[in-house]
Parts: C-alpha cells; sequence; structure tokens
C-alpha cells in the first residue's frame, strides 16, 4: 500500500492536466454522486445558523475553573508570577477569554457523507502491467482540502476517484493533521469503546474522535450518537458543561425529540435560562411544532409547563422538577424574610 | 656457589615445613604459627641452624625492631593514630606443657605426687575445640575496627564522612523534646591552634542544621577535643538558634533572591512542586531540614566555604516576603500564570488599596526583583567536542531520516494490536 501511493510530481501534474479537461467535457460532479432518493433533511443547515450557534453557547455555560482546570502537559516550568494594577489584570483576562471561546468552538455538525462511486476511464490495455494500486494525489499548494484531486489506477486497468476513506488516509500522509492516526485506533471499536463508555470517559472520546475523524465520516457520527445516547441513559450531562461537545449533545437530543432529562437537569441546577433557551432551540429545529406560537406575558413557569405538554413524551418528570425548584424558591424568600425580620 | 645453593635447597627439602621454625622449650622464644608444636614424644625434628634471630632476641626486641618510633617522632605524636603496627602477644593462651595432644607431663602441668601417689606421664583424650577456643581468644580484643554497616540512604556526602549523615535530634530542653527535629552535619573537621603552653593544641570543629522540616530551622557551630562532644554541643547550639521560615505553599520559597556573605554567594530560584532540590550539597541538606522541596541555587565564589554558604541562604531566608507583603509593600494584584492551566491569571495575593498606574521606569519584573539590580551569569550550553568532527556530522546525517522512528514504532504496534 505504502509503495503505490510513492509518485513523482512530474507524472501527478502531467495527468492533473487531463483530469481537468474531462471534467468540463464531461461534467462529472467532483464533490457528489447523483442521488435517486431526495436527500435528507441536514441538520447541518440548521446548526450553522447564527441563532443556533448563540442559543447552543447559551447552554454550554462558561465555568473557567473548569475550563482551565490543570492538565498534564511535558514541561510546565515554573509558574509566572506578574505584578499587576486592576486594569491590567482586567486585560489580561480579557487575552484569555479570548483562547477560552476556540476552545468552546462547536464542532460542525454533518450529514454523513454518501460514498465516491465514480470511474474516470477504463484502460483495458495496461491491465496486468502493476501488481498495486497506483495512487494520484494532487499537492500544490494552495487547494481546498475537499477539493483536492485524488484518483486510483486499479492493476485491472481502471482509473476512478479515490473513496472517502482512502482519501482521509492519503491526505493524512501528505497533510498530517496533529492527534490524528493514520489507521482508525481501537479505542472507537467494541469492546474498547463500551469500555470507555462505561468508565464514563466522554470528553476524551469526543476529542479523540473530533482529531481522527472527519465530521461528516459516518463512524464518527456512529460514535457521537452512542457517547450522546449513553450520556443521555445516565443523565451525566453536567460531564460535558463547559466544554465544546455539549452543544452537539443538546443538539443532537433536540433533534431526537429526546429532551426531557437534560431539560430536568437544568432545573435542578437552577439553569432556568438554559431550559428557555433549549425550548426556542426546538422550535426552531421544528419550526411547524405546536409549541412555536408565543404568548407573551407568561411566566417561564407557565411557559415550561406548557412546552412539556405539547411536545415532550415524559411531561410528568418536568413538572416534578418544576414543583421541586418552586418550593425550594419559596423556602428561599421565607428565610430570607425570617433573617430580615 | 651454584652446587651450593642446590645443596641449601635440598636440604630443607628433607626438612619438614614445621621444623623449619621449631619451637624449643626456651621462654623467650617464639612461635609465629599456631600449630607448628615440637613434640618430645617420638620423632623430634630439628634444624640444622638451631640459632637464628628469632631465638637470640626476645619478643619485646623483636617487636620494638618493627614498631619503632623515635623520641622526637613521639614528641610529633607519631605512632598515636594507628600507622604503626600494634603489639600483639601471639602465645596468648598457650602455656608451656600444653598442646595439641592432651599430655600429662608431671613436674610440668601437674604435680609429681598426688595425694600418695606418683603420677604418671600420660595422654588424655584430645580436646577438640581447643584450636576454636584459642582463636576466638586472641581475636576477642580485636573487634574495635570493624563498625555496622551504613545503609546507602544513611551515607553522607562522601563515604562514612559524617558531613551530610544525620545526628539525630537535639537535646531536651527541660520539658521540651525536639520530637520531630532532625540535625544533619554540615562540616566535621580537626582545627588546630598554637597554644603557649601545649605548643600544638588540636580540636574538633563541628557545623550543624536543624529543623523541624516545617519550616524551623536554624545552625550552630562548636569545637570540642573529641567529636562526639563537638557533634553534641554543635547540635545544642543551633537548637538554641532556631529561626521560622514561612514557605510558600509549603515547598519553596516565595522568590528568587541573591544573597553574598563576604566572597560566597548563592543565587536562589523559586521553583515548582516536583522539581526538587537543585543546589550545592551543603544547600540541600538544609532544605531537607526544613522543609523546602523544590528549589535551584547556584553558589558562586568561594563554594567550599560551608559556614559562610550557610549565612547566606539564611539571610536570604530570613528577610524572604510573602505574596501579600508584596502586594500591600508595593500596591499591586500578585497574579500567577501556569502554562498548565492555559495562563488564566490567578490572583495570589490583593493590596488593600491598588494603585492605578506604573511607571515604565520601575522594573517590576518579579524574577529580578530581590536580586539588587544584580544580572545572573547563565554559563552559555558548550557544545560536545566532536559537534564538528566529520564522522559525527555524517553520522547525523545519516540518523536524522529515523528520528522519532522509535515512538512512532510503538505507535503502529499500538494501533496494530
Amino acid at each position: 500500500m505504502a509503495s503505490s501511493m510513492q509518485l513523482s510530481r512530474f507524472t501527478c501534474q502531467r495527468l492533473f492536466g487531463t483530469f481537468q479537461s474531462l471534467t468540463r467535457h464531461q461534467g462529472i460532479n467532483l464533490c457528489h454522486t447523483s442521488n435517486q432518493e431526495p436527500p435528507p433533511v441536514d441538520p447541518g443547515a440548521i446548526f450553522i445558523q447564527p441563532r443556533v450557534q448563540q442559543l447552543l453557547h447559551n447552554i454550554t455555560g462558561f465555568d473557567e475553573i473548569k475550563l482551565h482546570r490543570t492538565r498534564k502537559i511535558p514541561r510546565r516550568g515554573t509558574p509566572e508570577i506578574k505584578l499587576l494594577t486592576d486594569d491590567q489584570l482586567k486585560k489580561v483576562k480579557e487575552d484569555v477569554i479570548e483562547l477560552s471561546q476556540t476552545k468552546l468552538q462547536l464542532p460542525p455538525i454533518m450529514l454523513p457523507r454518501k460514498p465516491v462511486d465514480a470511474v474516470l476511464s477504463r484502460d483495458t490495455e495496461i491491465a496486468g502491467l502493476e501488481d498495486a494500486k497506483h495512487f494520484f494525489v494532487d499537492i500544490s499548494y494552495g487547494i481546498p482540502e475537499r477539493k483536492r484531486h485524488i484518483v486510483v489506477r486499479e492493476p485491472d486497468g481502471t482509473l476512478r476517484k479515490a473513496s472517502w476513506e482512502e482519501r482521509d488516509r492519503v491526505m493524512e500522509v501528505y497533510y498530517h493533521r496533529k492527534g490524528r492516526k493514520m489507521t482508525t485506533p481501537k479505542m472507537f471499536e467494541s469492546p474498547q469503546f463500551e469500555k470507555l463508555l462505561e468508565e464514563g470517559k466522554y470528553e476524551y472520546v469526543l476529542n479523540q474522535a473530533c482529531a481522527q475523524f472527519e465530521p461528516d465520516s459516518p463512524v464518527y457520527i456512529e460514535v457521537l450518537k452512542k457517547t450522546y445516547d449513553c450520556i443521555d441513559e445516565r443523565k451525566q450531562y453536567d460531564r460535558l458543561r463547559t466544554t465544546r461537545h455539549f452543544g452537539g449533545l443538546a443538539f443532537h437530543l433536540v433533534v431526537e425529540r429526546r429532551i426531557e432529562n437534560l431539560m430536568v437537569d437544568m432545573i435542578q441546577r437552577n439553569l432556568i435560562e438554559n431550559v428557555l433557551d433549549l425550548m426556542t432551540l426546538h422550535q426552531v429545529v421544528f419550526p411547524d411544532c405546536r409549541s412555536s406560537q408565543e404568548h407573551h406575558n407568561v411566566s417561564f413557569m407557565d411557559k415550561i409547563k406548557k412546552f412539556a405538554e405539547l411536545e415532550c413524551r415524559e411531561k410528568d418528570i418536568i413538572e416534578l422538577a418544576l414543583q421541586t425548584f418552586e418550593d425550594s424558591l419559596q423556602s428561599e424568600v421565607r428565610t430570607q424574610k425570617q433573617s430580615t425580620v | 656457589m651454584f652446587s651450593r645453593f642446590l645443596a641449601k635447597r635440598s636440604f630443607f627439602r628433607h626438612v619438614a615445613s614445621d621444623a623449619k621454625k621449631a619451637k624449643f622449650p626456651s621462654k623467650k622464644c617464639l612461635s609465629v604459627v599456631l600449630n607448628k608444636q615440637v613434640t618430645c614424644h617420638t620423632d623430634v625434628i630439628q634444624t640444622r641452624h638451631s640459632s637464628s634471630f628469632f631465638t637470640h632476641l626476645s619478643a619485646d626486641e623483636i617487636w620494638s625492631g618493627v614498631s619503632a618510633v623515635s623520641r622526637a617522632g613521639k614528641k610529633r605524636g607519631r605512632g598515636k593514630r594507628g600507622d604503626v603496627r600494634k603489639r600483639v602477644d601471639l602465645n596468648k593462651g598457650q602455656f608451656i606443657g600444653e598442646g595439641k595432644s592432651n599430655m600429662v607431663w608431671p613436674g610440668l602441668n601437674s604435680h609429681i605426687i598426688k595425694g600418695r601417689e606418683l603420677v604418671q606421664q600420660q595422654k588424655l583424650p584430645e580436646n577438640p575445640d581447643r584450636e576454636a577456643d584459642l582463636i576466638m581468644l586472641r581475636e576477642k580484643g580485636h573487634s574495635r575496627g570493624k563498625r555496622e554497616k551504613l545503609s546507602p540512604l544513611d551515607r553522607g556526602w562522601s563515604g562514612r564522612r559524617l558531613p551530610g549523615q544525620t545526628v539525630g535530634s537535639p537535646d531536651p530542653i527541660g520539658d521540651y523534646k525536639f520530637t520531630g527535629f532532625d540535625t544533619r552535619v554540615l562540616e566535621y573537621k580537626l582545627v588546630t591552634n598554637m597554644t603557649g603552653n601545649q605548643g600544638r593544641k588540636q580540636r574538633f570543629s563541628c557545623f550543624v542544621v536543624t529543623g523541624n522540616r516545617n519550616g524551623l530551622g536554624g545552625f550552630g557551630l562548636a569545637k570540642a577535643p573529641n567529636g562526639k562532644a563537638a557533634v553534641r554541643k554543635a547540635k545544642n547550639t543551633a537548637a538554641q538558634k532556631m529561626q521560622y521560615f514561612e514557605l510558600c505553599d509549603g515547598h519553596t520559597v516565595w522568590h528568587n533572591f541573591y544573597e553574598k556573605e563576604e566572597q560566597t554567594a548563592v543565587f536562589v530560584k523559586k521553583k515548582e512542586k516536583g522539581y526538587g532540590l537543585v543546589c550545592h550539597r551543603a544547600i540541600k541538606t538544609i532544605c531537607e531540614v526544613i522543609g523546602i522541596k523544590d528549589l535551584h541555587a547556584k553558589a558562586e565564589g568561594s563554594t567550599k566555604n560551608v559556614q559562610r554558604l550557610t549565612k547566606a541562604f539564611f539571610n536570604g531566608l530570613r528577610k524572604m516576603e510573602t505574596h501579600q507583603q508584596l502586594a500591600d509593600r508595593l500596591g499591586l494584584n500578585v497574579v500567577e500564570l501556569r502554562k498548565e492551566m492555559d495562563n488564566y491569571p490567578i490572583v495570589v495575593a490583593q493590596p488593600e488599596k491598588c494603585r492605578t498606574e506604573v511607571s515604565a521606569e520601575e522594573d517590576l519584573e518579579f524574577n529580578r526583583l530581590y536580586y539588587g539590580g544584580k544580572v545572573e551569569y547563565v554559563r552559555p550550553k558548550s557544545k560536545p567536542f566532536f559537534e564538528n568532527f566529520h564522522a559525527h556530522r555524517k553520522k547525523v546525517n545519516l540518523t536524522l531520516r529515523f528520528r522519532n522512528q522509535y515512538w512512532a514504532k510503538i505507535q503502529r504496534q499500538a494501533l496494530m494490536e
């Protein structure tokens, strides 16, 4: 396999020339294959909307201590001590917050990519001359990843476009990404994957998956789904709060219409604003849902109750959680009154 | 001449080796080896030359020949420290008439008449333990040189010498027992002073440091005619001169500092947890005893002078400022930035009133704040002598393409499995 990927730049450029002429004349769509059935609803299109991004960021939270917790790094060195005025300190904090935003950047949500099936030519005259596949990669400078041409010449003479898996592997050779391995690590296959989920290492699995796979890779989408379902089952949403994955988790649950437990978790942690944001997100994803009609001058408690009635399968747990929240609020008010008296 | 030599050699071959150093029944004689007894029983082996220097000199004379020290030498104290062979009574436990075969010699080792009977010459059963008993008796007094083996963890800086070794906690003062205190010797030497009366007066000088590994520490110097007393006195002096040093997070100093005592200087640097004590061995010992676990110290100048080094170090510790004190003095926030926390600013100390402006001339670089304007000289790392040799360059060019392959191979294997 490795030998088949070796190629002189000279032959690559010559082939690229003929390739371009092919595409212009025959109109092969390099990116997608033609599909018979209508394409499914693309969650990515909804996800990418600025409004949705804002809602997801609100829900994710911003616990600075958790975000900047101590991590194991090689050669950490002595901590630096600075003498700063209040203004200087403020500025330093602002600089760090900029970095925090990159740490909380949501990984893109896309539909799984369709398999590539494009044969460019069948040259049976040269069949049998080689005993290995040859990959031709366009490594010219400045071309976006997805637009790079990678074609394969089979030993039987067929010239075809490289499949998505082959593309990933070949791109990794020439344009290595930090954290990405040449072959898919065994941690994403059973039984290792199930063991990791059982141990509760969600953030680790999701981070590794982000580094290893492309966002539209079916394996990646499967890994995400399994992890999110596991978290939902165990109601351990807090593990992903203030990480870049919480938005994905919330979005997945909204799309699957399984947001009851998450809502209950938020109410229990007194994050009522997050509950309202989650409800808004649901209404954006499903614009023709029954709860879309906004009622002004309605208290948030009533809003949530109405939403639970109309949209959720298990409205009882939400109502129970709301009741507990109300009681705790009232008891707080009572104790405050007593203390002032 | 050659034939005479041969004849001499052949003679000795016939004679039993025992008899070469035969013992004669003379009180003034010496038996060098234990078993070589001449029995006057059956076969008597005699040497030709019945007289040698062993036989016509007394034991005292022979020993003085081996271990002679002149009168002048004695005045200078020669032959006292153990550089001279000590006299040994080689016949200890041996008596005339007693030997390996247990014989009764009336008149020699028993009475001639016992009661009314004549005692007969007879052979009694042999004592099998006689040899072992004799050996034990002779080695009884010689165990002074052997000391218990010191475990590597208890060893000091070098060999069995005292510097670096622990000498226990100081002696209790009244009711107070120094529990948790450990004392280490920093210097232990023999010092001389010329006096009017006795001439050369030698005393042991001992410099120790003591501490409870929790911020308390003190050092002391004492002299005494013998070593043990000097150590004890120094220990107790150190206990009387104790100081308390508040440590940052209980493991290191609050800031870098520079201190100089005469010609001995030390640059001390605050380090993170896990760094360890990278210091001059004396400073390392002091840190261990006080409770500092992570530090870098560079000793400069007269680094051999342990007493001055210790004084400099203690002076620096005494002048240390905590973060809160620094914040109050300068009117600024003391902020810590850690690489492992993405340099998120952690406010360690806040002043009561924070300043709003900082002039450009003010040097607020924390690392050199307490150096007093001094700049530490950092010696540049020298390249190895073979760096530019042709063979080395060739090797580097060849092996460059395999760099990281060790770890890459391990990664590949891990992925395969």
